[in-house]
């Protein structure tokens, strides 16, 4: 196929979303298994559809600085039609491009501000996947697909594997999937995977960043399994209280804002951006590393108090 | 983006968020036990007292005794808890007039809330909060 044939994935892909979405409200409401809440559900895939329109908004200009990477920079030159070889190739390395975006989008706050209204519904069911950000575009996530401009991907290619990438990652957002067989969850990202994620119990905190193939948090040291004993608690560590969409959207960039104009130095402002989230000087917030490590401190102390 | 599209999408949506709430009403009122258990999760070291429910039924403030300088607050935004400890550091501000305490703090997410107590819990979170801050308006109170 050649380039200029690609389409978006996620565009055809609009009425099954629609179509899952309804098929598991029905499930849920008919056995108890899924919870849905209406204004909840209501700002997911609101979310989703601001997203959408933003991206296309930006999508000319973020193409057109990686088509000018890949025109002047490419190593490797793989012709212009996409084989299935490519596909396969790009779309493994666009999963692990999106693996370490995701998992800096975790760990730097400049990204988390992007990235938490994702993980800011208390719910975990299929319109959570809708619940994507509006400002992606404007933190370092962008710079992150280049390697495989440089490579020599062709843009078009790398953008058309990141919306199946996408698109595949919508059924995992289910409890309706309890665990998938044994191979499938060896190899691929699944509900209970995905579950985990998007946990905020502090075992479960900062793991499984992966899109399509789990493999990534298991060669990088971010797998965490799920555990029956230890169901997922979802949403983040500190909810939030509005159903308000562009509270949501800009909470986090709000805070960063009022930190850096209230630090007493250049090295705070700097660190208030790229520390990870939860990150002060004086250490009056928790990171993540600290809320786990209070965890373990805990279960640490119960453990030799039960001997 | 078609216009077209994103008026279908939005009258999408909102049949479907419309048919959520119909198939699961978020109808439940905040109980003492669950904004106990609630900020106890967040916050398992800390100490508390029974929580002070707001005749509303969809708040709570938390008397912690231990850390010091801090109060809980649990409130219910559709068919879920949200949990905030507000501390000496950061007071929120606050007023009393009869029976209600309007609490607004530094919080994005957060607007301001107003909770109702009778007489005799109205007196224990004056006690609590006067902890925290200097109360605004707290001569209007009965």
């Amino acid at each position: 196929m050649p380039f200029d044939e690609l389409f978006k994935p996620t565009d055809y892909a609009v009425p099954l979303f629609v179509g899952l979405i309804l098929a598991e409200l029905l499930y849920g409401w008919k056995t108890g298994r899924i919870k849905y809440e209406g204004k909840d559900a209501f700002v997911s895939m609101f979310m989703g559809l601001g997203s959408t329109v933003v991206g296309a908004s930006l999508f000319a200009t973020i193409f057109a600085a990686s088509y000018w990477v890949w025109e002047n920079y490419r190593i490797f030159d793989f012709g212009g039609e996409l084989t299935i070889g490519l596909f396969i190739l790009a779309f493994v390395l666009e999963d692990l491009t999106y693996y370490w975006i995701h998992r800096m989008g975790h760990r730097m706050r400049w990204m988390w501000a992007a990235h938490v209204i994702h993980h800011s519904s208390q719910h975990y069911n299929l319109s959570t996947a809708l619940r994507q950000t509006w400002t992606g575009d404007f933190t370092p996530g962008v710079f992150f697909r280049w390697p495989l401009f440089i490579l020599g991907i062709h843009p078009s290619v790398v953008f058309f594997c990141a919306g199946f990438n996408l698109v595949y990652q919508f059924w995992i957002h289910t409890e309706a999937v309890d665990r998938c067989p044994k191979w499938f969850e060896a190899i691929f990202n699944t509900p209970s995977h995905h579950r985990v994620h998007h946990a905020n119990n502090p075992r479960y905190l900062d793991a499984n960043y992966a899109g399509v193939f789990i493999i990534w948090d298991k060669i990088f040291g971010t797998y965490v399994p799920e555990l029956k004993e230890e169901p997922c608690n979802y949403g983040l560590v500190n909810d939030l209280d509005t159903f308000n969409p562009v509270r949501i959207a800009f909470h986090e960039w709000v805070g960063i804002l009022k930190d850096i104009t209230g630090a007493k130095s250049w090295r705070d402002r700097i660190l208030y951006l790229l520390a990870p989230p939860g990150w002060t000087p004086d250490g009056s917030r928790m990171t993540s590393n600290m809320i786990k490590a209070a965890w373990q401190k805990r279960i640490e102390a119960d453990g030799s108090a039960a001997k | 983006m078609d216009p077209i599209l994103l008026i279908g999408s939005l009258i999408a949506i909102s049949l479907l968020a419309g048919l959520a709430t119909k198939l699961f009403p978020a109808k439940a009122a905040l109980e003492s036990h669950s904004a106990a258990v609630d900020y106890q999760r967040y916050n398992p070291d800390a100490k508390i007292e029974t929580p002070l429910l707001s005749k509303t039924e969809d708040a709570a403030i938390i008397p912690v005794l231990e850390p010091r300088g801090q109060l809980g607050l649990v409130t219910k935004l559709g068919d879920q808890l949200v949990c905030r400890t507000l501390t000496i550091n950061e007071p929120p501000l606050t007023s009393i007039v009869g029976n209600r305490l309007t609490l607004s703090h530094q919080d994005f997410t957060q607007p301001p809330l107003t909770l109702v107590y009778g007489e005799a819990d109205m007196a224990k979170i004056r006690t609590l909060i006067a902890a925290l801050i200097p109360i605004e308006g707290a001569s209007d109170a009965v």
